[in-house]
């Protein structure tokens, strides 16, 4: 039986007064896991613990079967990482940088030219080989990134807050790479304080939230739950009352309130469906604006503390 | 070897690229302008002038300064950024990433201690000096040498700092102007405590310093033999490096 | 999940009057104070300001006539020179112990980063997609940084004045008049240049850890050179290099005590001339500087 891709024993990390991380225990086997939790959650100090970055103030954590204590190096091959911060070498050439990354952990020149190219173009970013890293996008650097975590295919990729800054083609292809790794039997930790980018790919997920795990096990249960509470749209715009008693009609929302001629507010139980009538609705040209409390990570984090999570 | 000569050859082209070392190739001309500046004013020999005055000058001011500048930021800047990451989360230990560093750094300080001992050798021909071009070359070269040395030793201190304190300007500058030229240069028991000591030492031996005309640098009353100033410097940096890899393995990467 | 119609209302509500600059300098003076070696060092310097006031009266309860023997015994030991008493040249003096170690302490800790964490947060876009001219920003930044470094040069001088004009005779404070005026405005004059270098070397070197290598240069192997090639030439002109020599003699012309000094200190013209062109020259680049990235915002 393969060791556990994680595993944490009342790992905890203060920074001065600050707990960063308090008591985590937690076993991950394998497969895409979602590390949620809004900022300051402690999400990339989990990370920067399982790297070896920073070290733990009490406890412990094994990756891959190995104890990460000071002078931990050798696992790292098995292991792909990519901060959630823009840091980069900044004159570098983004081939030359995954040379770099690539040699230092072993290879040689030609060896080392052949992964480079090989992880740019799986990240599509083959053809700006040549660019500097201060000359690109952020969200360019974001995929030499994860490009550079992908050098040795490892059996663990870490991925911080992978998807920020970047266009939606390159996040559908980032989210095709993390599943493409675990249809490789791969793990891969991907952390968001966005649940749907997460749930995309997963429905695995652990919950932090100032430094403690909230929760983990499938969104799928949790979603549930959320769907049972009421929901409420502010929709501005023209003939509002026409589109509130249709919607009544058909049992779409289960209240609402007239806030002024051009607001109502609505109260419902099948958001889906609200939102897919407002939609044609919208584009008939009587809705200006519409909002929902569809802040479902706050709403998971209401539901999980009891409404102390703002 | 590869996590060392790619780290090295990395660590050489981010000092020695661009203009990076426009500052310290300024900083180590200095001495040549000084002595352009003496000679226009006072007729002294140029040889005399870059021995007596020159030398201490260029071991007082032109080390620390161009250690600072080119060994200092070396990792330092890296924590500053957060990109140190990328390097700690290699299959590779960390020393060999630290020395990776240190060697490419030093081999970029290199050549602007060669153009630091080149200015004043050349001026010193150009305006007619007395002494023959082989004491020009025997000086230079032996200054050079010393700069080199005293490279490893201040460059591994410098390193040291830039991971071990998040003030690395303010500690340097304490420990490489304070304890190094400041004590090495003041008579007294304390002089044998700073590393300047020796490297005077070896001034003394090698290029036939015997302390300054100026106020700034007195003389020694003891001289350290080579052996033991050799000693005494290799063995800082040694010692240096192995703090170093232990303040890394303790250091935060935040 | 939101969409809006694309809108925008200008703001039509009352603007305040209140210079844009204000809260640039309470910005910079709050950061200042959160930084616990800039309160160490501030404090540090009062503190030491204080203890000599402390000694001063220590003294004056234990020997009520020791300005009349110290004085006696400087004349002796400098043979008539009288160097030993309390007057203005000693208030001159204390710049060794206050001006020069604290302003460059200060500039170390706290200058470099006035503009580099601008600059390295991006803060200094947002400052300028405001209705924030250069020069206001530059202008509350300066005028809050110079009130730290007077506050650590001044301040304790002060101290001791007071101190030393309250366990003095009558009569005392005819030799010591020209002190507060005289150092306030030569002390400002050389912390402002401080202040602008300090900055202006920043917006040329984008980075706060090189802003402290160019200003340890500047400051402490130029400061070296000067007093080598003085030594080695005899010509006290080329002391002028050296901001801490051009200090000195500006508030000594300040004090009125420029006799016996010409010899080892550059002539006044050239220290006050320094001084002025460093200060325009790094106002400048400055102005250079910023409105190039004001623009860019």
């Amino acid at each position: 039986m393969s060791a556990p891709a994680l595993k944490c024993e009342n790992l905890s990390r203060w920074y001065g007064e600050v707990q960063g991380l308090a008591g985590l225990t937690v076993t991950i086997e394998k497969g895409i896991i979602g590390l949620l939790g809004p900022n300051g959650s402690g999400k990339s100090t989990l990370m920067r613990l399982l790297t070896g970055q920073i070290h733990a103030s009490r406890g412990w954590v094994e990756v891959l079967g190995q104890r990460i204590v000071p002078g931990t190096y050798e696992i790292f091959r098995r292991v792909g990482y990519a901060p959630g911060e823009d840091v980069h070498f900044e004159s570098e050439r983004a081939i030359d940088f995954l040379k770099l990354m690539a040699r230092i952990g072993g290879d040689g020149a030609t060896q080392a030219q052949d992964r480079a190219e090989k992880a740019l173009h799986t990240v599509g970013m083959g053809s700006k080989a040549g660019v500097r890293l201060d000359a690109m996008s952020k969200g360019m650097r974001q995929r030499v990134k994860i490009a550079q975590a992908l050098l040795f295919d490892p059996d663990l990729l870490l991925l911080d807050e992978p998807l920020n800054g970047i266009d939606p083609i390159s996040r559908r292809g980032t989210l095709d790479l993390v599943r493409k790794m675990a249809e490789e039997d791969k793990t891969v930790i991907l952390a968001s304080h966005v649940l749907h980018e997460v749930e995309g790919v997963t429905d695995h997920m652990l919950l932090l939230h100032h430094g403690r795990l909230l929760a983990e096990g499938r969104l799928s249960a949790i979603r549930e739950l959320i769907n049972q509470k009421p929901r409420r749209a502010t929709v501005r715009g023209t003939d509002l009352s026409k589109l509130a008693a249709g919607l009544l009609a058909d049992n779409i929302v289960s209240g609402l309130e007239f806030v002024d001629d051009g607001c109502i507010h609505l109260d419902t139980r099948k958001l889906p469906e609200l939102l897919q009538r407002l939609q044609v609705a919208g584009a008939e040209g009587s809705i200006h604006t519409l909002e929902t409390d569809d802040q479902e990570l706050e709403m998971i984090y209401e539901m999980l503390v009891g409404g102390s999570a703002r | 070897m590869n996590a060392i000569t790619a780290v090295a050859r990395f660590s050489f082209w981010r000092r020695a690229s661009g203009m990076k070392l426009l500052g310290p190739g300024v900083i180590a001309l200095l001495p040549c302008l000084m002595m352009a500046i003496v000679l226009i004013e006072e007729p002294i020999d140029p040889f005399e002038l870059y021995r007596s005055y020159m030398v201490p000058a260029t071991l007082y001011f032109v080390l620390p300064l161009v250690c600072m500048f080119i060994m200092l930021p070396v990792l330092s800047e890296l924590y500053e950024k957060g990109s140190v990451g990328y390097l700690y989360t290699r299959p590779a230990p960390r020393w060999k990433m630290l020395v990776g560093m240190f060697l490419g750094a030093y081999t970029a300080m290199l050549p602007v201690f060669l153009a630091c001992v080149l200015g004043p050798l050349l001026l010193g021909v150009l305006s007619g000096s007395d002494a023959s071009m082989s004491e020009w070359l025997s000086l230079s070269m032996g200054i050079f040498a010393i700069l080199a040395i005293a490279g490893l030793a201040y460059g591994s201190i410098c390193v040291f700092i830039g991971v071990r304190t998040k003030r690395p300007i303010i500690w340097s500058f304490v420990v490489l102007l304070g304890l190094g030229s400041t004590m090495g240069s003041l008579p007294g028991a304390g002089q044998e405590f700073s590393l300047h000591y020796y490297l005077i030492s070896l001034a003394y031996k090698w290029c036939g310093v015997t302390g300054s005309k100026t106020d700034l640098f007195s003389p020694l009353e003891t001289i350290a033999s080579v052996p033991e100033s050799l000693f005494i410097l290799l063995a800082t940096s040694v010692a240096m490096m192995a703090f170093t890899a232990l303040a890394a393995r303790q250091r935060d990467v935040l | 999940m939101a969409f809006r119609a694309a809108e925008y209302e200008r703001f039509s509500g009352e603007r305040s009057s209140r210079p844009t600059w204000i809260p640039i300098a309470t910005a910079t003076l709050a950061r200042g104070w959160a930084s616990k070696w800039v309160r160490r060092m501030s404090f540090l310097s009062l503190l030491m300001g204080f203890t000599i006031v402390v000694l001063l009266y220590i003294l004056n309860q234990v020997v009520p006539d020791w300005r009349e023997a110290i004085a006696i015994a400087g004349d002796q030991v400098a043979e008539g020179g009288g160097e030993w008493t309390i007057d203005a040249r000693f208030y001159l003096r204390l710049l060794a112990v206050f001006a020069n170690p604290f302003i460059l302490v200060l500039s170390l800790i706290f200058g470099h980063d006035l503009i580099a964490s601008d600059l390295r947060t991006n803060a200094m876009e947002a400052y300028f997609s405001r209705p924030i001219t250069p020069l206001s920003y530059l202008f509350g930044r300066t005028i809050a940084f110079v009130g730290f470094l007077m506050l650590a040069t001044f301040g304790p001088i002060m101290l001791i004045w007071c101190g030393d004009l309250l366990f003095s005779e009558e009569g005392h404070i005819d030799v010591i008049a020209s002190v507060p005026l005289g150092l306030f405005f030569a002390l400002l004059m050389s912390c402002t240049v401080v202040a602008l270098m300090v900055q202006a070397i920043t917006i040329l070197t984008r980075s706060a850890i090189w802003t402290n290598l160019v200003f340890l240069v500047v400051f402490v192997m130029v400061q070296g050179m000067g007093a080598m090639l003085w030594g080695i030439t005899g010509n006290s002109s080329l002391l002028a290099m050296a901001y801490f020599q051009d200090t000195f003699v500006v508030c000594a012309a300040a004090l009125g005590e420029l006799d016996g000094i010409e010899s080892s200190h550059p002539p006044v013209a050239l220290a006050f001339g320094v001084l002025i062109g460093l200060a325009f020259l790094s106002f400048g680049i400055l102005m250079r500087g910023l409105k190039r990235r004001s623009l860019l915002a």
